[in-house]
Order: structure tokens, then sequence, then C-alpha cells
């Protein structure tokens, strides 16, 4: 049994009179401690597989079990838990708070959960030891970035999910961010979801899952990841 | 060009933000409805009492005259220009009485015109002269009903026959429209204040001139009484009424002049006729008693004549009484001479008889002598042979008492002997009874020691017998151990030898023992022949002493017999010897009494013949005595003759003394008579004089007073000078008061969250902005769907809250004030520049505040627009700069602090918002406390008597002993005191007003029934003898301080006190000083005319009034309860307003806190869904928003309470009346009040708006930065 498995997971929106079917059957396993790239086209239905994975929001049908936890047909509040101990949520625009220095912005995550990291050692980790004691608009997307990942590690999680996680940066940054994400999934055998329009950065992971209109395309398991400073896009 | 999507737009955009539009227009609403309501409220109070005043036809110009007003006066008004109605009327004071209770009223005439109509309530107005409307509370105060009639009163002043009929008959009730307030005036009879107003025809008035002209004027009857316009017209016709003023106060006072000189003149007249009569009876009188003089001294004359005249005749009789004197002597003397002769014969015969009497007694003397001899002389032979047998009889006693004696003696002598013999026998028993007694205890010794013996003995056989056994088992021992019996009895010799001498000493021992034995029993033997011996003497000697003992009982007897006949004999022998000496005596008496008997024989001889001789001497004297008693009997004839001569002249004197004395009397008493009438004559023309002089001085003065008369003057006053109209304005004025200051913070309130929330609606659609823009449309039109919207939000608004507030709070307002003024409806006006300003401000505020945002968005090039707004930029507040604070706190607090301080805009709104809101709640609670407060502190603090006794003026003795005695002996009563109470105008130099004056004589009387302190401090404020207390708020009208002066109005009286302390007081306006203060100022010293009272809540307080009403000293009795209800019914007025300040607080309150903490959930949509997808829980999430929410709320609520405070004080002192002085501070309960529902308010806001955020979709934290 997989770490992590979605068993034929639709999901359905009642958009008025439309019913507009975003994911329509989604089956795919993911190991412990993988580097796992979903990618696909904008629509294509990734967002709700990451929502639906993060417990964001509730499947229409099928299961999905999340280290042999079934996180489908949770309710609302089950689903908080599930997000406040087992998931770790990096934002395409980081979602920093910015009344918050760094340091302040991975408390507030660290001090939710069960077993949190010390946030001093993660900002650390994310090489962010100097900047601890500034407020997000005083840092640059890169370094925003590193802290918004060092809020989801700090929580210790079973699952970092990254969505479009280089989005909002330029090349080099997103280069880095990359690196450090892989670094952490190699170095701390974290499991690592990341979600991306961008297919250039798939030889990085160990798993690619290709979406296409609602219905998983591919799955490729890669034997040798490509190291990150060995991509271009 | 038709811009329809952008109108499409913006109907969509209200559509889509329905929460934020319509609590904008709900905002706008309550501002509108506050602001316009309010501000209306005192137009329509205005319009309402306009409308009455029109209806009831309420005069423009009312006309008084010191000296009263005439028909033609009245023409001369209604002839001047600008009159449309003048009328004369009446109005009086009278003492209204029903059943029981008296009322003073205040009487008016009911206009013919329709002038100064009554409002009638019930019934009708009257018609005839004997009938009357009266106001409600005369029917509810006595217990009368329509159709029950009223007895009036004028009292003895000025109008006290102005009234042709005194008793009226209800027929209705109603109020005048001269009366609207509670304020009736005041008045010189009863207590001093009207109670009630009581109209009448004007045929029941009968008085010479009219008291008041009521003048309607043209043209003011359209105008509203309370505009400028109004006040200009009457001004006007005032003024051309004053032209007219002075030629009507010249006739008005030549008339009043002319008909008093007139009837001084007549006086005068008078005087002089009534002088002349006078004079004329004092002359005849005069002559009279000249006349009167002239006979009196004739008179004298006659009566000193009389009186000599009589002294002659006095003296011839004293000449006739003395000769008569001298006859009356010499007859004496011959009568004394005749009763001496006659004397003398009568002693000699009475002489003769004595010896005559004598001589026969000496003779019968003699006879029973001589018989008395011979009788002596035979009992003396008798008794002597009697003496001589007793003389025998004594002597045989004597021999035979001899011979006893002898056989006596001889008795004696045997019986000693006997009683030797006896003796010597007894002595030798004796003897031998005791050598008995030896032998037997020499018997008993003997026989203990045989006895000892014996046992003795026996002892020794025992022992011997154990021996003889012991030694036989010795034997048998031995014999047994081998030995042969003989070998044993051998070896057991010794003992064996042993045991037998023993036996042989116990042998010798038992034949000594016998021995002895039979000695003892031989001692027995003799023993017993001795005792039988002593026995038989024993007996022998009883016998002789038996014998004895007889023998001398015997002997005693004859003792005794012998003594008895010795002492009989000694009486026998004295008797004998009385006898012999009493008959030797007789002998010796029966030989002297011979011998007198015969000297007295010769005796009686001799004077036989003496008595003889004096017989012939005395018929001598006999027949000289005759002669001489003859001549005597002549001479007293002729010497009573004499005498009555003399009788009959002293009567003829006597008869002229008591003539002259009558005559005397007679001349004294016309002495006196004409005294008394020139006395008489004296007096009445002395009362003539004075009784012609004050006459004189009457007309004079009255002259004087005449002259004195001050020229009528004019009193022309307009219905500012009409007291209940005055302070209705006064009232409406400080409703506007309210008005102002109270909605505009309201407004203020309102209009700064409709900006925040339209600023924050400008800023979401930033992007949009930018779209627009650079699709190419112009700022206008970008702008005007903004403005649009504000535009709908406000301007809709702003015409519900017109509605409602035009209609709903002046509608409430004018209600309430209706409890304290009299007017029948409510009248609703609707003023535009009111409305459209009002409108005007709160469109202008939303919309101004959109166009601001707007065109500052709309400044920025579209491309910027389109780029996100940088969110604001997160920084360190002040707090993190003191580690000490910061470190102490958790890291959510933390958070919150920081949030605090980054949103500062909302923060100030928050906290202004929210202390605003609590401020008018606190303000409303406030108003509330301290009008209901005044009760209490009034009638429990200050002025706790329980009830007024007003009594009756002018009391007697009596009267007053009656009601002391009354009150003393209440049990009911728990206290009273005398006091002075009464309604007085109070003066400063600048302001006056009507208050009370309480007047005691001493300060501690008022202990327990007024307490003096001052208001802040609570401390006693004492007082002063040479001054006054004023109240305080009275103090605070006058402008007056401790030191300064204040002027008293009681009736005509002014006078001027200083203030020398200011008191905690509430209801009315007083002043308090002692008596004395009272005299120094007024010159005249004041009289009790009330008694406060104090009873317990359980007391009987009717029957208590009922008792002391009965009593004739008391006028009347007023409870506090009723003041109390009176008071609070009053205040009750203003409640409502309360009501719908605290509902209009609470409602904006609430809208406050939910725009906020809308405005502030919509802000952090993205930042609170990113916690959301952190994992935070609901109750998490709620904290981080809440928790600022509420410490936000927490520090408005601080500013409120102080706003609050501040405000109220303010408020308080805007929408206080007159009377009454409200209570300064609001109870610590309103603050708790506020407080609480305030936060309930925050707490519910906060539930609805949890409830938001719940639903805060995470996939926003998705999006992209707008």
């Amino acid at each position: 049994m997989s770490y992590i498995e979605l068993n034929h997971v639709s999901k359905r929106y009642q958009m008025g009179e439309v019913e507009i079917l975003a994911v329509a059957d989604i089956s795919f396993t993911v190991e412990k401690g993988e580097f796992v790239v979903i990618v696909g086209p904008s629509g294509a239905g990734k967002t709700t597989v990451l929502n639906l994975l993060g417990g964001m929001d509730t499947c229409s049908g099928g299961e999905i079990i999340v280290d042999g936890q079934t996180v489908s047909g949770s309710t609302a509040k089950q689903l908080t838990e599930y997000r406040r101990h087992d998931i770790g949520f990096v934002f395409q625009f980081y979602n920093l708070v910015q009344n918050l220095t760094a340091l302040e912005n991975v408390e507030l995550a660290a001090q939710i959960c069960r077993d949190p990291l010390p946030a001093e050692d993660v900002l650390r980790r994310v090489g962010l030891e100097e900047r601890m004691g500034n407020f997000p608009a005083q840092l640059s997307g890169g370094e925003q970035q590193r802290v918004a990942i060092a809020r989801a590690l700090a929580k210790n999680p079973k699952l970092l999910l990254c969505d479009e996680p280089t989005g909002a940066l330029d090349y080099v940054t997103g280069k880095q961010i990359l690196q450090l994400l892989q670094d952490t999934c190699r170095k701390h055998g974290m499991t690592v979801v990341v979600i991306t329009h961008n297919s250039a950065l798939t030889p990085m992971a160990d798993r690619v899952i290709r979406i296409r209109s609602g219905k998983v395309a591919s799955i490729v398991t890669n034997d040798h990841p490509t190291p990150v400073e060995q991509i271009e896009w | 060009m038709s811009k329809k999507a952008l109108n499409t737009d913006l109907f969509r955009e209200i559509k889509n933000t329905k929460s934020r539009f319509f609590s904008i227009l709900i905002l706008v609403v309550i501002a509108v409805c506050f602001l316009f309501g309010l501000r209306m409220a005192a137009p329509d109070m205005k319009a309402s009492m306009d409308a009455y005043l029109d209806a009831q036809e309420l005069m423009d110009v009312h006309v008084m005259s010191t000296l009263g007003l005439t028909q033609e006066d009245v023409d001369a008004v209604a002839e001047t220009e600008g009159t449309l109605l003048a009328e004369g009327a009446y109005t009086v004071d009278a003492l209204a009485t029903g059943s029981v209770e008296t009322m003073t009223v205040k009487v008016l005439s009911l206009s013919e015109n329709g002038i100064n109509q009554p409002y009638v309530t019930e019934g009708r107005l009257p018609q005839a002269a004997d009938e009357c409307l009266v106001e409600e509370n005369v029917l509810s105060t006595m217990g009368l009903e329509i159709g029950d009639t009223i007895t009036l009163d004028t009292g003895t002043g000025t109008y006290e026959d102005a009234l042709s009929v005194t008793t009226f008959t209800i027929v209705g009730t109603g109020t005048s429209p001269l009366y609207v307030s509670m304020s009736r005036g005041t008045s010189t009879l009863g207590n001093g204040s009207v109670a009630a107003i009581i109209v009448l025809t004007e045929d029941a008035f009968d008085m010479d001139y009219f008291t008041d002209i009521y003048v309607r004027t043209q043209g003011t009857a359209e105008l509203n009484t309370y505009e400028d316009e109004y006040e200009a017209l009457v001004e006007e016709y005032t003024q051309r009424l004053e032209l007219i003023q002075s030629d009507r106060e010249q006739a008005r006072t030549d008339e009043v002049k002319g008909e008093a000189q007139e009837e001084i003149d007549d006086a005068w007249a008078e005087y002089y006729d009534a002088e002349a009569e006078a004079q004329q009876e004092l002359d005849d009188a005069a002559a009279e008693l000249d006349d009167a003089a002239q006979e009196l001294a004739d008179g004298w004359q006659e009566y000193e004549d009389g009186l000599s005249d009589l002294e002659d005749a006095r003296q011839e009789i004293a000449d006739g009484k003395a000769e008569l004197a001298d006859a009356y002597t010499t007859l004496k003397e011959g009568e004394a001479d005749y009763a001496d002769g006659l004397a003398e014969y009568r002693d000699g015969e009475d002489a003769y008889a004595d010896g005559l009497a004598e001589y026969q007694d000496g003779e019968d003397a003699y006879a029973d002598g001589l018989e008395q001899y011979e009788t002596g002389k035979a009992a003396y032979e008798e008794s002597l042979a009697e003496y001589e047998a007793g003389e025998t009889a004594y002597a045989d006693g004597l021999a035979e008492y001899e011979a006893g004696e002898a056989a006596y003696a001889d008795g004696l002598e045997q019986y000693e002997a006997g009683e030797a013999a006896y003796a010597e026998g007894l002595a030798q028993y004796e003897a031998g009874e005791a050598a008995y007694a030896d032998g037997l205890a020499q018997y008993e010794t003997g026989l203990a020691a045989y006895e000892a013996g014996l046992e003795q003995y026996q002892a020794g056989v025992a022992q011997y017998e154990a021996a003889a056994a012991a030694l036989e088992q010795q034997r048998q021992a031995l014999i047994e151990s081998g030995y042969s019996g003989e070998e044993a009895d051998a070896l057991l010799a010794d003992a064996q030898a042993e045991l037998e001498s023993t036996w042989a000493v116990l042998e010798s021992t038992r034949a000594t023992l016998e021995e002895s034995k039979a000695t003892l029993d031989s001692t027995a033997a003799t023993l017993e022949a001795s005792r039988t011996q002593l026995d038989k003497a024993k007996a022998t000697l009883e016998a002789s002493r038996t014998q004895l003992d007889e023998t001398k009982a015997t002997l005693e007897a004859s003792r005794t017999q012998l003594d008895e006949a010795k002492a009989t004999l000694e009486a026998t022998r004295s008797q004998l010897d009385e006898a012999k000496s009493q008959l030797d005596a007789a002998a010796q008496e029966l030989e002297s009494s011979w011998a007198i008997l015969e000297s007295s024989r010769a005796e009686l001889d001799a004077a036989k013949a003496t008595l003889k001789s004096s017989r012939s001497q005395l018929d001598e004297a006999k027949s000289e005595l005759a002669d001489a008693r003859q001549e005597l009997d002549d001479g007293w004839a002729e010497y009573y003759d004499g005498l009555d001569e003399i009788a009959d002249a002293e009567q003829e004197v006597a008869d002229g003394e008591s003539e002259l004395a009558d005559a005397y009397v007679e001349l004294t008493d016309g002495e006196s008579e004409y005294a008394d009438g020139l006395q008489e004559y004296e007096d009445a023309k002395t009362e003539a004089d004075e009784e012609l002089a004050d006459a004189r001085q009457e007309i004079e003065d009255a002259q004087a007073e005449v002259d004195d008369i001050d020229a009528a003057e004019w009193y022309i006053l307009d219905r500012t000078d009409n007291t209940g109209f005055a302070s209705y304005e006064q009232d409406t004025e400080r409703m506007g008061n309210l008005a102002t200051l109270f909605p505009t913070m309201f407004f203020l309130v309102a209009a700064l969250v409709c900006l925040t929330t339209m600023t924050r609606m400008v800023d979401e659609q930033r992007v949009q902005i930018g779209g627009l823009k650079a699709m190419g449309y112009s700022n206008g039109d970008i702008a005007r769907k903004y403005v649009g919207y504000g535009l709908l939000a406000s301007l809709t608004g702003s015409v519900i809250g017109l509605i409602l507030g035009g209609i709903g709070i002046p509608w409430v307002i004018v209600s309430c004030w209706k409890i304290m003024y009299d007017y029948p409806g409510v009248v609703l006006t609707f003023s535009w520049p009111t409305a459209l300003g009002c409108t005007g401000a709160a469109v202008g505020c939303c919309t101004l505040a959109v166009l601001a945002s707007a065109l500052a968005a709309l400044r920025a090039t579209p491309a910027s627009l389109m780029r996100p707004k940088a969110p604001q930029a997160g920084k360190r507040v002040w707090l993190e700069h003191i580690p000490f604070l910061w470190k102490r706190l958790s890291f959510s607090y933390k958070v919150t602090v920081r949030n605090l301080f980054r949103y500062k805009k909302r923060l100030c709104m928050t906290v202004i918002g929210i202390a605003g809101c609590t401020g008018l709640i606190i303000t409303g609670f406030g108003l509330r406390d301290s009008i209901m407060d005044i009760l209490s502190l009034q009638y429990d603090n200050v002025s706790p008597y329980s009830a007024i006794l007003y009594l009756g003026s002018d009391l007697t003795d009596d009267e007053e002993q009656e009601l002391t005695d009354a009150l003393a002996g209440e049990e009911e009563l728990d206290g009273y005191t005398y006091v002075y109470l009464n309604t007085v105008t109070l003066e400063s130099d600048t302001y006056s007003l009507s208050g009370n004056i309480l007047a005691v004589e001493d300060p501690e009387d008022l202990d327990g029934f007024w307490d003096f302190h001052d208001r802040l401090t609570q401390e006693p404020v004492e007082m002063q003898s040479d001054g006054a207390l004023v109240s305080e708020k009275t103090a605070t009208l006058l402008g007056l301080e401790v030191g300064d002066a204040i002027t008293i109005v009681n009736g005509d009286d002014r006078g001027t006190v200083t203030v020398t302390g200011i008191v905690e007081n509430y209801v009315q306006h007083y002043v308090y000083l002692t008596k004395d203060a009272y005299e120094a100022a007024f010159g005249q010293r004041l009289e009790d005319a009330e008694v406060l009272l104090t009873y317990g809540d359980e007391a009987d307080w009717e029957g208590l009034g009922r008792r002391l009403l009965d009593l004739d000293s008391v006028a009347g009795i007023y409870y506090m309860t009723d003041a109390r209800e009176t008071v609070a019914n009053q205040l009750n007025g203003v409640y409502p307003a309360v009501i719908i300040i605290i509902c209009g607080a609470a409602v904006l309150a609430f809208v406050v806190l939910y725009n906020l903490s809308s405005i502030n959930i919509t802000e952090r949509q993205r930042e609170l869904a990113t916690l959301r997808v952190l994992g935070f829980r609901d109750k998490e999430m709620r904290d981080y928003v809440f928790r600022e929410n509420i410490i936000l709320t927490l520090i408005g609520i601080a500013f409120g309470l102080v706003l609050g405070k501040a405000f109220h004080s303010y408020l308080i002192t805007t929408v206080e009346v007159e009377m009454v002085m409200f209570g300064r501070t609001a109870q610590p309960m309103s603050y708790v009040l506020s407080v609480a529902l305030t936060l309930l308010f925050a707490l519910l806001v906060n539930w609805v708006a949890g409830r938001r955020l719940a639903k805060i979709d995470m996939v926003e934290s998705l999006k992209t930065v707008e």
C-alpha cells in the first residue's frame, strides 16, 4: 500500500444551473519520500486535485488515503485537523501574514501543530538566518517563498504541497526554491508534491503525474531524477 | 452616449453587496431620522400649541390697569387700528368649596365673542349665571362630578362682592388657553397658590369695572405665534395702543378721582350740618344747667333759717327738763324714807312672828326629849340581862376545851414511843440483810474456785489418758518391731511409772475437790435459813409501820378540833367585853339627858312674857306708815304731768329736724345732679368736638388719599407675558437644544462609518477601475458608479429617515409634553429647509466620501491600478521596544497588538464609534437617572416630611390651643413643626423667578423635616440668623453666590437678605431663613401659617387628615405623596425622549460594530483564508480576529464612559425645566448597563461575523493578489 493513494477521485461543482466536472476520475499513488510533480495545463483540474489532497475541499466521489488515513469523506472539522497536522502548504503568492516577521510567520504555523520543528532551525535550513526579524515587505520574493516553505516545514507535515511555487519568481530564484524543495525531499525524506503547469520541471521528479481535462493522462516514474541545476526552461 | 453597461454594473454591484448597501442605508435612516425628528420636535411643539391657541382664539394683547378698565376703555381699544376684536373681561380670585375640600381658584369670565374660549373636555360651556366650567383637577380633587355644585368665596379683599352668585352648578370641564402650563399663578387667598381655573358667564360678575381687556388683532391668526412675524405684528399694534394709553389712563384717573372727590364733598356738607346741630344741643343744655344752679341757692337759704328755729326750741326743752329732774329727786327721797319706815315695821312684825314660832318649837322639843328618855331607859335594862346570860355560857365552853387538851397530850406521848420501837426493829433487819449478802458472796467465790479445780482435774485426766494411749502405742510399736510384750514393757517402764504417779496426783486432787464441794453445800443451807428469818422480820416491821401511821392520823384530827374550839371561845369573850362597855355608856347618857330637859322648861316660860309686850308696839307703828303713803302719792302725780309736757316739746323739735335733713338731702342731690349735668355737658362737648375732629380728619385723609390716587396705569401685555405661553416656548427651545447636540453626535458617528465603508468599497474595486480606465472610460463615468451607489443608498435612507423621523419622533415628544401643558392635539409640520439640510448632510457625507476615494483612485494610472495595491507593510510597534511587556505577551496577543497598530484608521473608527455609542447609551440612562432620582433625593433626603398643614388666618388662642393639643395627642404623627411657607418672587440683579420662602423660629425646628447640606460634599449647611439659605438651582439661575444679596417679594412687601449658604434641593425654588432674619429684612415678624408633619409609611394618613381638617384652625392639608406624584408626572414628559435616545444609541451601536467588523473581515479575507489552509480551527480563527474587536470595544467603552459622563452633564443642564433641578450624576448602574449593552452588541456582532468567518473560502488563498 502506498503512502498516498487516490482512487477514482471525482469532483463536481454546481455553478447555478451548470454542473462542472472539475475532476472526472483520477487515481494515482505516491510513495513516502518521493518528489512528485503533478503537471497539466490551466483548467486541467490540477488545482482541484491539490485542494482535495490538501483537505481544502471534499471530493464528490472516490477516495483519498494518506498514510493509511482516509481523507475523503471527512467532516470539515476533521479536514481542519488534517491540514493542521499532516499538510504543509506552499502557495504561489507565499501568503505570508504581512504583519508578522519571518520568524513569527513560521511560529504562527508551528504553534498550532503537535510536533513542530524549532522555527529558527527551519529558517536556518532555508538559509534565512539573517532575515528572521524582517517583515515580508522587507524580503524579496524568493526570500518570502523560503519563509513560506519554512512555515510549511516547521509543522513537520507528512506531505508538502506546493502550488506553483515558482510561479511568481524569476528564473534564478525559482531554481533556488526548487533546489530547496528537492533538498528537503532528499535530505529529510519529506514527501513533496509540486503542482505546476511547467513541464520543464518534470525531470527533477521521482514521479510525474500528468493531468489533462480532469483525468490522469500518464504517470511516469523517473528512476534517475535530474538535479535541479541541470534543468533549464 | 448611453453607458448602459455601467448602469447595469452599478445595480449589479448593489445586488451583490446587499449587506453593505443596506448597512449604509440603515445608518443614513437612523441618522436622518434622529436629526430630522428631534429637529422637528420643537417646531412641531410650537405648531401644536399654535393650532390650539388659534382654535381657542387666545388674545393677542392683554390690557390691565391699576384702576380697572371701563367700557370707554374697551371702545377706545376697539377703535384702535388693527383691532379685530376687543372685549372687557373679569378675572377674580376665589376659594372654591365643593363638599369638603377647598381650593384656591382663578375665576374667569366667558367671552361672548369667543375670545380665550375654554377648551371643553367634557360637558359644555356655562350658559346661565349659576353655571360654571371647571378644570378636571377640581373634580378629581374634590370628588365631584358634572352636575354637582360648587361654592365660590371671593374673600374680603379687592373682590369681596365681585360675584352676584356664589353657588354654581358644574356643567363641564375644560382648560383655558390663558393657562396652558401647570402654573395657575398666585393669589392672596388660601395657601397663595392657585390650583385651578373656573369659568363663569359674565352675568355671574357684579363689578363696576373690567379687570382685563383682551384683544384679537388683525392678521395674526394666520401666523405662527412663535414666529418673529407674529411678534413684530403684535409689537406694532401695541405701539399703536400705547398712543391712546395715556389719554385713557388720564380719563380713568379723573373718573375715579372725580367720584371720590364728590363723595368727599358730600362728607364735608354732612360734617357741617352735624357740627351745627351739636352746637345747638350743647347751648340748650348750658341754659338748663344755670336755672338749676339758682334753684339750689334758694333752697340752701331756707334750710339755714329752719336750723336756727330749731336751736331755740331745744333750749326751752332743756330748762323744763332740769326742773323736773329736781322734783324727781325730792320725791325719790320721800319715798326712800317711807320705805325705811315700812321696812322697820315689817322687821318688827317678823321678829315677833319668829319669837312666837321659836317658843312653840321649844315646847315641842321638850315633849320629844322627855319621851326619848323614857324609851332609852327601858332598852338599857333589857340589854343588861342578855349580857349576863352570855357570861355564863362562856365559862362552860372553856372548861370543855381544857379537858380535850389533856387527852390529846396523852395520845401523842404513846405514838412517839411506838415510833422509837419501829426504828430499832428496822436497824436490826438491815444488819441481818448485810450479813446475808456477805455470806452469799463468800459462797459464790468458793463455788468458782471449785469449778476451776474441777476443770484442771479433768484436763489432767485427759492428759493422762493421752499419755497412757501414747505409751500403749509405743509399746505396740515396739512389739511390732520385734520386741516381745515384755521387752517392750521393760523398755517403757519409766514412762509407765511416771504415768502412774501422775494418776496418784490426780486422785488426791479429786479428793480435795470433793471436800470443798461438801463445805460449799453446807454454806448454801445456812444462807437459806437466814434468808427465811430476814423475810419474817421484814413483814413484822411493815405491820407496825401501818399501825403507827393510823395513830398519827387520829392525833392530827383531834388537834384540829381543839384548835377550832379555842378560837370559838376567844370570839365569845371579846363579844361579851364589848357588850359590857356599851351598857355602861348608855347608863351615863340617860343621866345627862334628864338634866337638859329640866333647864329648857325654865327658858320656855321667860320667852312667853317677852312676846306679849312686842305685840302692842307693832300695832302703833302701822298707823303712822299709812299717813306717809298718802303724801307721797300726791307728789308723784304732779311730776308725771311735767314729763308729758316735755315729751311733746321734744317731738316737735324732732319733726323739725327730720324736715331739715330731708331738705338737706334734697339739696345735696340737686347739687350732685347739677354736677353730673355739668359733667355730661362737658363730656358731650368734648365728644362732639372729638367726633367732629375725627370726622374732619377722616375727610381730610380721604381727601389726601384721593389726591394721592396714583394715576391709572395700563399694562399692555402680549402672549409672551403669559407664564404658560412663555415657559412652553422655553421648553420647546430646550427640546431644540436636545435636538442639536444629540442627533449631531449621532449623525457624526453614522457618517464616519459610511465614509469608511464607501472608501473600502472603492479600494476593493481598484482593479476594476483600472480596467475601465484602460478601456478608455472617462474618470467621470467611472466615478459615477460609485457616486451613484452612495447617492442611492444615502438618498433612499434619507427619505425613509425623513418619513420615520418626521412623524414618529415629534409625535412621541409632543404627546409627552402634553402631560405638562394643556393642548389637545398634535400637529406635525414638515420643514423643507430642515429636511433638505438633513438629507443634504447625509447624502453629502456619503457621496463626497465616495467621490473623494474614487477620485484618489482615478488619479493613478491604469497600470498601477491593475497591479495589486501593495499590502500595507507590517512594522514593529512601539510596544515591542518595551521588552518587559512584549515578552510577557503570548504569541497570539503579539499578533493582535501588531494588528491593532497596523490598522490605525480602523482602530480610531472603531474606538470613536463605540465610544460614541456607549456615551449615548450612558446619556440616555443618565437622563433617566437624573430625572427619576430627584424624587427620592428630594422627598426622602432633602425634605422628608410627609404633609403640610395649612392653618387658617387670625386664629384665636383657643383655636391655637386646640390645634396644639390635637397635634400633641395624635398617635399617627411622628413629629410636627410650625413654619411659615409661602409663594414669593425671588429676584437678583439679573433674573427673577417664582419660588417659596420657608421661615422658622429656630433652625433646629426643621431637624427631620428639611435637611440643609451641600450637594457635592454632603456637608451640612447651618442656617444663620443674619441671612438666608438658597436652593442650588435658584442660586444658579439668579447668579447668586454666598455673600450676595437676594430680594424677596412677599405679597406687597419687599426685603433683601444676604445669602449665607447654598443647599441641595431639586423641586421648586426655596429661600430658607429664620424669622429673625426675615424681621431684620422686612421689619415685620411672620406668624406661623403652616405645620410640617411626619408620619410613618404605615400610618393611617387618611384618618389623620380627616381629624386634622375637622379642626377650625386647619384650612387644608397637602400630602407629599401627592406632590411626589405630581412631579413624577411632570418628569415623565421627558422619559420617552430618553427611551428614544437609548434605543437609537443601541441601534447605532449595533450597526457601527457590525460595519466595522465586517470591513475588518473583508479587508483581511486573504490572510484569513491562508490561516484556514494552515489548519486554524474555527475558534482559533475567531479568536484571531475578535480579540482585536474585543480590545477595540473595551477601549471604545472606556472612552465612552468619559464621553458619556461629560455628555450627560452637559445635556442635563440644557433639558432641565426651570422649576426642577435634575440630578447631576448618573447612577453607577447606568454605567454598568451601558457597558453591558455595548458588550452585548459587540458579542452579537462577533457572533454574526463569526458565521461569515466560517464561510471564508480557502480557495481565496490561492487566488492572485488583486
